[in-house]
């Protein structure tokens, strides 16, 4: 009998490990974690099927207020995923192209430039802004590079196991239980509605005056943060070596005097990117050309509403879908059904935004259990301007 | 006989064994022809030769699923460790479902748990073997049982170690996957052997 307790006790042993283990998988993934959408946005993206979106968009909150990957397929048939993150740094922009390369082969990557136009680094080290990145990919060679490279020593193993960072959060559990069901959702479901878009349904009323109507004639420049510029270096020396067709882009913002420097650096950027061959489109200096109406379409001063993104989507998606670069891939019959139900949600989105700034309410918008219940409401017809 | 019981359950595990065998062929068979018929206009005379195969794979897969448990559960009264066996095969298909239908970090989870199961089945199945041939003094079943648990067990822990490696270089896992499921085939065609022996073992009038 030596042999068979030798044998069960060795099961019984892996198997409260593997009780373990998977316990804490589950409280790091569904319970004890800091779930917003940024979480929502990033793991969706992972959910994609592989090599199967045509464009993905890399940024902040910028590109993931502005464009529609729903109205985008709707109107021309091409797939995207806005695989961005508030705030994100830099460095993230960089690990983010990496994620897309490994994981996908898009034949566009666009990256929104807010991540290189600060005026210094202090963003690349603020830890709320490099967890709300970070803590949503999974393991993979590219986050423990950064980890690895970026991340004191003191801080590695949360970054590693995010349960150590966040392990306290029980207490807020009442709170947390909306997005802690829309992650259960996300992942019982296998896509996100929404590929990423959110926005808050506002429209942005300033006594500050807009300067959007000066920014074309704009042509002066400000030097960028060299740390941010030589992260920009870096990425473009990667998209080099590995033959990626990377655009670079700027949304439209409601520009104001205290936000003008950036301008000039998105101007600096402008000619960096020209001198080493890469396409940038600096929308923001030609947002009336795009129909931005300054006056209703944005929600605060660097973002638009569903007002403005929907036409800012219809501008650059008609531009992407008229570039050679842009390969529209083949879609077995469930990627098409699951798209069109993208489209739906989006329209749907658009009427309840639109619902609300009508009676004057404010609310965010994105996808979360509450969210989605009230959209059930609006009707799923295409959108027309 | 001296386990009428468990003679009669290693039986049907066997057979479930066999029919699950050619369940993969015809299912095999079925993918080949849709590779091939998707080469060509789609012509509706392609599609019995591609569905019929899938039914057969299909059918065939359910009536292995039922005989191991009818297999499983008539061992059990011979020996406890069929039970336990019998326990996880339904711990193993529950998870499947749940991954099967969920998609990210839960779908991962609780296929690990389906694959532990069924590793679990397997080991267990194996000491219940263990176990009759050592009431029965057969030094060589007991040699080969403790052989196809080692290699098994093995050949799950390469496989799991195997899976970390696309973590840290990427787009390997098709020349991984192959690996892995030659070390996989092969602890399968040593428990498959192990049962074998243990069949024509138990058949024997002492």
């Amino acid at each position: 009998m030596k042999f068979q307790n030798y044998v069960t006790r060795t099961v019984k042993t892996a198997c409260f490990f593997l009780a373990v283990m998977m316990s804490c998988l589950l409280l790091q993934q569904y319970v004890l974690r800091n779930v917003d959408h940024n979480s929502l946005r990033v793991e969706g993206f992972y959910q994609e099927e592989r090599d199967s979106l045509d464009a993905v968009f890399i940024g902040a909150s910028d590109i993931y207020t502005s464009f529609m990957p729903g109205r985008a397929y709707e109107k021309y048939g091409f797939t995207s995923y806005l695989l961005a993150s508030e705030s994100i740094t830099s460095e993230g922009v960089i690990t983010a192209v990496k994620e897309v390369v490994r994981t996908q082969h898009p034949s566009l990557i666009i990256i929104e430039a807010n991540a290189f136009l600060y005026g210094d680094s202090d963003n690349e080290t603020n830890e709320a802004h490099v967890h709300k990145f970070f803590d949503n990919l999974p393991f993979s060679i590219n986050k423990l590079n950064y980890i690895n490279r970026k991340v004191p020593v003191d801080n590695k193993w949360e970054y590693m196991f995010p349960l150590i960072k966040y392990h306290g959060l029980w207490t807020e559990l009442p709170d947390r239980v909306n997005m802690m069901q829309s992650n259960f959702n996300l992942d019982l479901r296998g896509y996100n509605y929404l590929k990423g878009f959110r926005t808050t349904a506002k429209v942005f009323k300033s006594d500050t005056p807009s300067l959007n109507s000066q920014l074309p004639y704009e042509t002066g420049e400000l030097d960028l943060d060299p740390e941010l510029q030589q992260n920009l270096f870096d990425l473009l020396d990667y998209s080099k070596e590995n033959n990626l067709n990377v655009i670079f882009v700027r949304a439209p913002h409601y520009v104001t005097k205290d936000t003008y420097d950036r301008v000039k650096r998105s101007n600096k950027m402008e000619s960096i990117l020209e001198e080493r061959g890469f396409d940038y489109y600096a929308f923001e200096n030609y947002s009336e050309l795009i129909g931005i109406d300054d006056s209703r379409d944005f929600y605060n001063e660097d973002h638009m509403n569903v007002y403005g993104a929907i036409k800012f989507t219809d501008f650059l998606a008609e531009g992407l879908a008229n570039d050679d670069d842009l390969k529209i891939g083949e879609q077995s019959e469930a990627q098409q059904e699951m798209w069109k139900e993208v489209s739906a949600t989006t329209n749907r989105l658009y009427r309840y935004c639109d619902d609300l700034m009508t009676n004057g309410e404010e609310k965010g918008a994105q996808e979360d259990v509450i969210t989605l219940d009230a959209l059930e409401n609006y009707s799923d017809a295409p959108i027309e301007r | 006989m001296r386990f009428p019981k468990g003679y009669a359950g290693v039986n049907k595990l066997f057979a479930s064994e066999i029919i699950n065998i050619f369940s993969s062929v015809m299912f095999f068979v079925a993918s080949v022809f849709a590779v091939f018929s998707s080469q060509r206009i789609v012509n509706p005379q392609y599609l019995p030769i591609i569905v019929i195969p899938l039914i057969a794979a299909g059918l065939m897969s359910v009536v292995a699923f039922i005989l191991q448990l009818v297999g499983l559960g008539q061992a059990k009264k011979d020996d406890q460790m069929f039970k336990t066996a019998f326990a996880f095969v339904f711990v193993g298909v529950a998870a499947s479902v749940v991954s099967f239908m969920s998609g990210g970090t839960l779908s991962n989870i609780f296929s690990s748990i389906s694959e532990v199961s069924s590793l679990i089945v397997s080991v267990y199945t194996i000491l219940g073997i263990y176990n009759f041939a050592e009431k029965m003094d057969n030094a060589s079943i007991m040699l080969n049982a403790k052989i196809t648990i080692i290699i098994g067990a093995s050949a799950f822990a390469v496989a799991v170690i195997l899976r970390m490696v696309p973590v840290f270089f990427p787009r390997t896992e098709y020349m991984l996957d192959l690996f892995v499921s030659v070390t996989e085939l092969t602890a399968y065609i040593i428990f498959l052997i192990c049962l074998g022996r243990a069949r024509g073992m138990l058949a024997e009038k002492k």
